[in-house]
């Protein structure tokens, strides 16, 4: 499995956090797609040498959001993208997490086309008919 | 909420007038693993000898679930140099009620040793591996481990934490982490216990002691007294 997590230690974000973060991007950049099995608690604890609970926190975490789903006895999944929220809330969340953004890069004073390109580049590619 | 495998209430131990444990109270529980750290001399071996049953305290009380076996792991634990590791496997297996000769074999291979080497053969990381076998075989579920990757070069401390885990997962003891090694405490442990002369200063869950200004070490180091920087 190609799917590549890096952990920090000592950061303002905790390891269920990031362990979240980087799988969340990994979907968004389609190193996982729709479908994909996700390693086991296990597999996962052991390979990023974390603590198995932490790593079952975060995958619960994940299917919290949306971004996994669970079938029992087989294991995580990842989700099929689809609108899981009302239009209303999805509108809030996004404006939440654009406001977060924009907080954060302000005292890196970049141009607006140097932070779009910055969410681009991290979005999965898609199809022209929208 | 799982139920406690060892705890101990009100410690107190003395020695030579030097108060070592100073009302210490500790919880382990089953598939928790409690990180525990604190600076040298600061009562942890102490704490860790009382709850393994190798020392008595003056006061105070050690409770051990029934049926439950305890076992502690130091870094200062050493086995006689001449015997080879299938030597010194029968010798616990002997003295041992519970032993997985299976689990031995398959620790000790993955370290890439073969038991007809000499334990005084071999180096810090393939001692590291050879204790883990010799310790996880004894199938225990409730792990003492005292700063068992100190001293161990990269490579040797990530396999012993990819074994612990593996088998950790497997068995869900109750664990107690002890270890000066900040980012291990972080990624390993799902409750932090801070001990700084003789007492319990802090006890958290890991992820709450997360700060975003200063960093889990800035913070772990933060709960000492006395914190004088030499230069």
């Amino acid at each position: 499995m190609p799917l590549k997590i890096l952990l920090v230690h000592n950061s303002s974000e905790t390891i269920a956090e990031q362990i979240c973060k980087q799988i969340e991007l990994a979907i968004s950049r389609g190193v996982l797609v729709a479908g994909d099995s996700m390693p086991s608690v296990r597999v996962l604890a052991v390979e990023l040498q974390v603590n198995p609970n932490t790593v079952a926190k975060s995958l619960q975490l994940l299917v919290q959001r949306g971004s996994l789903v669970s079938q029992k006895g087989r294991g995580y999944f990842v989700a099929e993208v689809k609108q899981r929220v009302s239009n209303a809330e999805q509108k809030r969340l996004l404006k939440q997490a654009a406001e977060k953004f924009v907080a954060s890069t302000r005292a890196l004073a970049l141009t607006n086309e140097e932070l779009i390109s910055a969410i681009e580049t991290l979005l999965p590619k898609e199809k022209s008919d929208d | 909420m799982t139920d406690a495998m060892l705890s101990a209430q009100g410690i107190y131990k003395t020695y030579e007038y030097k108060n070592v444990l100073n009302n210490v109270s500790i919880e382990l529980r089953a598939g928790i693993i409690t990180g525990l750290i604190g600076r040298n001399g600061a009562g942890k071996s102490t704490l860790m000898s009382i709850l393994a049953g190798l020392e008595r305290p003056d006061s105070g009380h050690v409770y051990q679930r029934p049926e439950q076996k305890v076992i502690m792991l130091a870094n200062s634990q050493q086995f006689p140099r001449y015997f080879s590791l299938s030597q010194l496997a029968a010798l616990l297996a002997k003295s041992c009620r519970v032993w997985d000769q299976e689990r031995f074999s398959s620790i000790v291979s993955l370290f890439k040793l073969n038991s007809h080497q000499r334990y005084g053969s071999l180096s810090s990381g393939e001692v590291a591996g050879v204790k883990l076998a010799l310790f996880l075989a004894q199938l225990p579920n409730i792990w003492l481990l005292d700063e068992i990757t100190t001293g161990l070069d990269i490579v040797a401390a990530e396999n012993c934490i990819r074994v612990l885990l593996e088998y950790f997962s497997h068995d869900k003891p109750a664990v107690l982490y002890c270890s000066h090694n900040v980012s291990e405490l972080e990624f390993l442990s799902d409750e932090v216990l801070i001990i700084d002369q003789g007492e319990i200063v802090t006890h958290c869950q890991t992820d709450e002691f997360v700060d975003t200004e200063i960093g889990f070490s800035e913070q772990l180091k933060q709960q000492f007294k006395n914190l004088e920087v030499l230069v």
